[in-house]
Formats: structure tokens, C-alpha cells, sequence
């Protein structure tokens, strides 16, 4: 009955969703903390040019998060 | 029915909201406050404006709680207060020992249990049982687990080199974003299951009718009573997911929440219904065993466990109880009227003798 009940190909979704939402959001926000805390790093030390290419993995890497945030929020608001 | 039955029913229903917020609380904010990531006032007060945001912005679910678990037809409003009445004393007893539970399966095993008691197994329907309850009691927790795990996994294969100090002040900033998430999500769940309950015994006492909308009056008052239950804050439970079952730091503590809001907004995205406290406890648990197995104390982990497992069948009991008592005062007016002055008794004597020993309901001593 347990197995009948089961719409298999729906936990599927919510499985291989979930584990790539996670990782991908946990993955993200932790390229923004090393891109901020590296090009710090290189703005002290002066190389510039490393400062820059951080700061920009840094900021791509926020912009991905934050629109995660509003993915997220937009499916709260269509249930 | 008689009008003031109504009032007990809704009276009822605020008081199961107000102690669903109360005991969820922990949900997002005891991995905030356990890293310090807010201050304790802040973060239950940022939680429970959230979770008043959250019960406006959707509707769409209200009066679906029991819906393909027990046969709506043969529902009475006796029914619906035993099952309540079954879910706030689980909700109460898992508070006093500290056990993060499910207050939407404690609210269906109350319902259940009435139902059972009196209509008979023809009111259950065991496979929506099966499929809303105890398959997504089962994959909840696991799911979080491996997928808090291997973010945690991640995050130090990235940051494990850097100093600490910047680490975790991201981290800690991360986690403000990913409580305020849960927060809204509770919001938008859990204060729609009192409005779906308010509503229906409107439509019960004739007040409504089915198509029309939910009154702003039950959507204002059920906002209110799951916020003002997630301020007042169940520090018991708080303490428990917080640090009892791993010492948490900044980065596992994000790892388990943006593990955890992950799986509920996919879940909820394909409509699988998961209990976010059942997410966020295995995603702690998760985001401990990633660092080191040893690091999640497998005992309370148990205890854990076995309040979910008797979650569904103790807050049946406990609304067949309820229910053969209403039965047996012979009426569906005096039965409701005698049984909630009983509790409010009972619960105001417990409140007044725990006040006058000097503590507050919700201190963690």
C-alpha cells in the first residue's frame, strides 16, 4: 500500500531539485564569502588586477544568490 | 450548531495556532541564535513579523490540511475541536521536554483519532494517511541530512582555508537571509491550516459558504495568533536544535538552513507536503555528521526521532479521548463547552503555579 501510494516520479523532482537548490545555494554563497575575503586580500597587497577578478566572482556569485532568494519567494507566493 | 460552539471551535483553533507558532519557532531561529548570527529578541521578533507577512500572502491552501486524510463529509465540529485538542497537548508535551515535532501531523492524528472514535475507520482515508504523513515523515529528515552534508562538505572544500573571522561573519550574515526565508514559508503554511479550520466550521454553522472567501477578520486573527506564538518563542525546543544536538558554527548552521529551505520550496513547489520541522532537524543533524559523525549527539537525535514516531498515534489518542468525552456529556453543545472550560482550567492553574514559582511559561529552566 506505502509503495502504491507513492507519486514516484514527483519525489524524484523534489529529491534531484532539493539536492541541487542546496548545494548550488550553499556553493554560491560561499564563492561570495572566499571572491570578498581574496580580493581584500589582494587589495592589500596591492595586485589590483587579482582585487578585480574577485571582486567580479564575488559580485556574479551574490547576483546568482540573490536570485535564488527571489526564485524562492516567487514559488512561496505560487502555492 | 450552536453559535457558541463556533466561537469554542475558533477560540480553539487560535489557541492550536498560537501554540504551532510557539513550538515552530525554533524552526528558524535556533540555528540563528545558537551562532549568534542575531541576537534571541531579534531573531524571534524578525520570525514572527514574517510569519505575519507570510499568513496575507497566500490563501490558496487554507481549509486543505486534512483534505484526502479523512472524509470531509462526515466531519462535525465536535470532531474538529477533539482534534485540535489532541494537537495542542502534543504540541504542549513535546515543548515541555524540548522534542521539535510536527504540528501539522499532530493536528491530523488529533482529527484522526476523533474521527476514528466517532464516525469509525470508514472517515479515514489510509492511503492519503500513508501518502501525506507517514511517507513524507520518512524522506523529510533524510533528505535534509544528505543534502545539508554535502553542503557543509562544500563549504569547507571552499572556505576551509581562509581565516575565520570574515568566514563567519558571512556566514552569519547568510543565515539572517536564510531564517527570514523559513520564517515567511512557516507563515505562508501554517497560519493557513487554523484559517482552512476556521473556516470550514463557519460553513459548518452557516455564517459562509463554501466558494465564498476566507473572511479578513480569520486571516488577521490567524496571523496574529501564529505570530504572537513564534514571539513568545518555545526557548525549550530553541535550546534543543540550537546546540543540543550538534555545537553549531556560522557555517553549518547556513549549511542547514539553506539545506533545509531548499527542500521545503522544491517540496512545495511539486506539492509533496513536508513538515519543516521534520526538514530543519535532519538538516542539523546533516550539517554535524558532514563535519564528523561523532559531532551529532545520536542520543537526543533518538529521542527525536521517537516523539515524531509517537506524534501521530499520542495526539490520536489524545483527541479520542477528547472526543468520547463530548460523546459521552450526551450533546454536540454542553460536550465542547465543558471540556474547553476543563482545559482552560487545568492550563490557567499550571500557568499561575508556574508564575508564582518565579518563571515564565517559556524559560528554558
Amino acid at each position: 500500500m506505502m509503495l502504491a501510494a507513492l507519486h514516484w516520479s514527483t519525489l524524484g523532482q523534489v529529491v534531484g531539485v532539493s539536492i541541487l537548490a542546496g548545494i548550488g545555494a550553499s556553493t554560491v554563497f560561499s564563492l561570495v564569502i572566499l571572491a570578498s575575503a581574496r580580493a581584500t586580500e589582494h587589495r592589500r597587497t596591492g595586485n589590483g588586477v587579482a582585487a578585480l577578478g574577485f571582486g567580479v566572482l564575488g559580485t556574479l556569485a551574490f547576483l546568482v544568490f540573490a536570485a535564488g532568494i527571489v526564485l524562492s519567494v516567487h514559488v512561496l507566493l505560487q502555492k | 450548531m450552536d453559535d457558541l460552539v463556533l466561537w469554542i471551535v475558533v477560540a480553539t483553533a487560535l489557541a492550536f495556532d498560537f501554540t504551532n507558532g510557539f513550538h515552530d519557532t525554533a524552526n528558524a531561529v535556533a540555528t540563528s541564535i545558537s551562532t549568534r548570527a542575531m541576537a534571541p529578541k531579534l531573531a524571534v521578533g524578525l520570525a514572527a513579523s514574517l510569519n505575519f507577512v507570510g499568513a496575507f500572502l497566500s490563501l490558496a491552501v487554507a481549509a486543505t490540511i486534512a483534505t484526502g486524510i479523512v472524509e470531509p463529509d462526515m466531519i462535525t465540529p465536535p470532531i474538529v475541536f477533539a482534534g485540535l485538542v489532541g494537537a495542542i497537548a502534543w504540541n504542549l508535551a513535546t515543548w515541555y521536554f524540548g522534542l521539535p515535532a510536527s504540528s501539522s501531523h499532530a493536528l491530523i492524528g488529533g482529527v484522526v483519532g476523533s474521527a476514528l472514535v466517532a464516525v469509525g475507520p470508514e472517515a479515514v482515508i489510509f492511503s492519503g494517511l500513508v501518502e501525506k504523513v507517514i511517507v513524507p515523515a520518512l524522506i523529510a529528515p533524510v533528505l535534509a541530512f544528505v543534502v545539508a552534508g554535502l553542503a557543509i562538505l562544500i563549504i569547507h572544500r571552499i572556505v576551509g582555508r581562509q581565516h575565520p573571522g570574515p568566514v563567519m561573519r558571512g556566514f552569519r550574515l547568510g543565515q539572517i537571509v536564510s531564517g527570514s526565508l523559513f520564517s515567511l514559508s512557516h507563515g505562508t503554511n501554517d497560519a493557513q491550516k487554523t484559517m482552512g479550520i476556521i473556516f470550514l466550521a463557519l460553513v459548518a454553522n452557516g455564517n459562509l459558504s463554501q466558494t465564498d472567501d476566507v473572511p479578513t477578520w480569520v486571516v488577521v486573527s490567524a496571523a496574529t495568533a501564529i505570530a504572537l506564538g513564534t514571539y513568545v518563542g518555545g526557548w525549550r525546543i530553541i535550546r534543543t536544535m540550537g546546540s543540543r544536538i550538534i555545537k553549531m558554527d556560522p557555517a553549518q548552521g547556513f549549511a542547514a538552513q539553506s539545506a533545509g529551505a531548499a527542500v521545503i520550496m522544491s517540496a512545495s513547489h511539486a506539492g509533496f507536503p513536508l513538515s519543516t520541522t521534520h526538514v530543519i532537524s535532519g538538516a542539523i543533524m546533516g550539517a554535524g555528521a558532514g563535519k564528523r559523525v561523532s559531532a551529532v549527539r545520536w542520543g537526543v537525535a533518538g529521542n527525536i526521532a521517537v516523539a515524531w514516531v509517537l506524534t501521530l498515534p499520542a495526539s490520536a489518542a489524545v483527541g479520542a479521548f477528547t472526543y468520547a468525552v463530548v460523546a459521552l456529556l450526551g450533546s454536540e453543545t454542553l460536550g465542547p463547552i465543558v471540556v474547553s472550560a476543563v482545559l482552560v482550567a487545568a492550563l490557567s492553574v499550571a500557568l499561575a503555579r508556574r508564575l508564582l514559582a518565579g518563571r515564565t511559561l517559556t524559560a528554558e529552566g
